[in-house]
């Protein structure tokens, strides 16, 4: 019996898809059987991300309404056979499923995969109700600014609220420059807001908008330290134990610095 | 629920409630494409008038055939449930509507006339133009279908699962296009000229919209990726083509595609479904032309042959 994750976060464009195509792809990089729902109906981006968008022949309303068998809507992805999507209506929105239905969706999908990850739009409304309604558990995904933080906080309540158990917290984009100036919020300035385990801190990559542009996955690449950081979400959310990687880099002053003093 | 399905021929409208009631009313006037938000239930008649310009236009496809302003005609009732019941409701539409198209004279004129394209230039004055997108969902009438083995590319059936406003389409054309096809061969026109009922669409298409038209559509503009044009004949895009677009969606594997600039995300035609090479760079910037042929979707430039290859 899988386990099935939904990535929220309340405000828009904090990485939550973006978080859902890379832990999803670090998850199937350890072997692990994976799905990832677009739950985002209307506005469908992680199939983008994915590089699948021109793969897709139906999708979830499609599933909810009967039109198609749930393996039939199934993406399987280009590069590894153990990570499939299933992708979001773009010509709908979020009324045409119902929490009932997801949580259906959800429990086929349980038996036949390791993990079910939901990509969920941003917002409170039904597109939310949705996708959190088929959910085991939740990873609340933020960037230390206040009104993302604020936003993360309603969300985690709404998630108590719904009897989720306690969600992950995944602190994304993070500056560590910024934060060592103190123009940023602080990691534990986040974690004393919003009392949550956290489960990653992602640094701010560029490699992130030329991965997604690309529609390439950052978790397969080997030099970025966002990339690190997603695959090791992965990793604990396997039930291993990770510590944090070291937000500021060793940078090329310091090591040239040791080298020539000695 | 029959309400539901657009009638084919029909462009539907999906844009804020607002907006689309806004374009319902302005329809009455001007030539447009006009959609009502309303169900059938609800206004007792059928959904769109894609001519709403108050004249007695050409018979759409639908069941029944649209009544035009100031023409009395029976409303329709709301939909009956289960799928015996709307058979039988769909065979007394059928024969009312063949009374109607027998009766109606400048129905049955127009089909003789010129080349059906349509006017759906919204006028210069008038407010944002109707979003031209999808139709009310096509409600689950059908039931979910018995399983069959995997297959990685859509089936026919999968195509009249998929699309049941188009299947739902067919069936028309055996009714209500039958009694069309009757009338055309009483005034000696030839079928094909019937069944090229044309749709002229003037606007860009945006991510999100879907046009589907019964017959063949030209636009004249873009369609962007995550838009989607379904059309049962040939689709002609004078622009870009970066959208999904689906000829021939009951069947009809000799349908094209044709773009100025054809880059689709995926291009089916009829139950061929071909998508774009992950590492696309293609060169070649002229217009083009996507077929079946040998059993795959083909894309080639678009040469003029005198009508011979097109």
């Amino acid at each position: 019996m899988g386990e099935c994750i939904v990535i929220t976060s309340g405000k828009g464009g904090v990485g939550k898809t973006t978080a859902t195509g890379n832990i999803g792809s670090s998850l199937a990089m350890n072997g692990r059987k994976v799905a990832l729902i677009d739950a985002d109906i209307g506005l469908r981006n992680l199939d983008v991300i994915l590089g699948l968008e021109n793969r897709i022949v139906y999708d979830l309303v499609d599933v909810v309404e009967g039109f198609c068998r749930l393996k039939q809507a199934l993406v399987r992805d280009k590069r590894m056979d153990n990570l499939y999507l299933l992708p979001a209506a773009q010509t709908r929105d979020k009324s045409a499923v119902s929490p009932q239905q997801m949580k259906k969706l959800c429990n086929e999908l349980k038996g036949e995969f390791d993990y079910i990850i939901i990509d969920c739009p941003a917002g409170i409304e039904q597109g939310f109700r949705n996708a959190i309604a088929g959910a085991d558990r939740a990873l609340v995904i933020t960037t230390p600014e206040v009104s993302a933080v604020r936003d993360a906080d309603r969300i985690v309540g709404l998630l108590e609220a719904a009897g989720k158990k306690s969600p992950g917290l995944v602190l994304n984009r993070v500056r560590p420059g910024m934060v060592e100036r103190g123009d940023m919020l602080d990691i534990t300035d986040v974690t004393d807001i919003l009392a949550v385990e956290l489960v990653g801190i992602i640094p701010e990559d560029e490699k992130v908008i030329v991965s997604t542009n690309r529609g390439e996955p950052l978790a397969f690449s080997h030099s970025s330290r966002a990339a690190m950081a997603y695959r090791n979400i992965a990793r604990r959310l396997m039930g291993e134990t990770v510590p944090f990687q070291q937000l500021r880099a060793p940078g090329v002053m310091p090591a040239l610095r040791r080298w020539l003093v000695g | 629920m029959d309400k539901e399905v657009l009638p084919t021929g029909a462009t539907s409208v999906d844009g804020s409630p607002a907006r689309s009631a806004a374009s319902a009313s302005q329809g009455r006037k001007k030539p447009n494409i006009t959609v009502t938000t309303r169900s059938l239930a609800e206004t007792g008649r059928t959904k769109t008038d894609n001519n709403g310009d108050g004249r007695s236009g050409r018979p759409r496809r639908s069941t029944p055939i649209v009544p035009s302003q100031g023409e009395k005609v029976e409303p329709v009732q709301g939909v009956s449930p289960a799928p015996k019941e709307k058979r039988a409701k769909a065979a007394e539409d059928q024969a009312k509507a063949r009374q109607e198209v027998a009766a109606s004279a400048p129905v049955t004129a127009s089909i003789g006339s010129v080349q059906p394209v349509q006017p759906v230039q919204p006028a210069p004055h008038a407010p944002p133009a109707p979003v031209i997108s999808a139709a009310p969902p096509p409600a689950p009438s059908h039931p979910p279908r018995p399983a069959q083995p995997d297959t990685p590319s859509a089936t026919k059936s999968d195509t009249a699962e998929r699309f049941p406003f188009l299947s739902e389409g067919r069936a028309l054309e055996t009714t209500v296009g039958e009694a069309i096809l009757q009338a055309a061969a009483a005034l000696g026109v030839p079928e094909d000229a019937v069944a090229a009922d044309t749709l002229l669409v003037r606007r860009n298409l945006r991510s999100g919209q879907q046009l589907r038209h019964y017959g063949n559509v030209v636009i004249i503009g873009d369609v962007n990726a995550g838009a989607e044009v379904i059309a049962t004949g040939d689709i002609i895009v004078v622009g870009a083509l970066r959208g999904l677009a689906h000829a021939g969606a009951v069947g009809n594997d000799d349908s094209i595609v044709a773009a100025y600039y054809l880059r689709p995300t995926q291009l089916r035609v009829a139950n061929y479904i071909g998508r774009a090479p992950d590492q696309q760079e293609r060169n070649y910037q002229g217009p083009e032309v996507a077929r079946v042929r040998d059993g795959r979707v083909v894309v080639e430039p678009y040469r003029v042959l005198a009508g011979r290859d097109l």
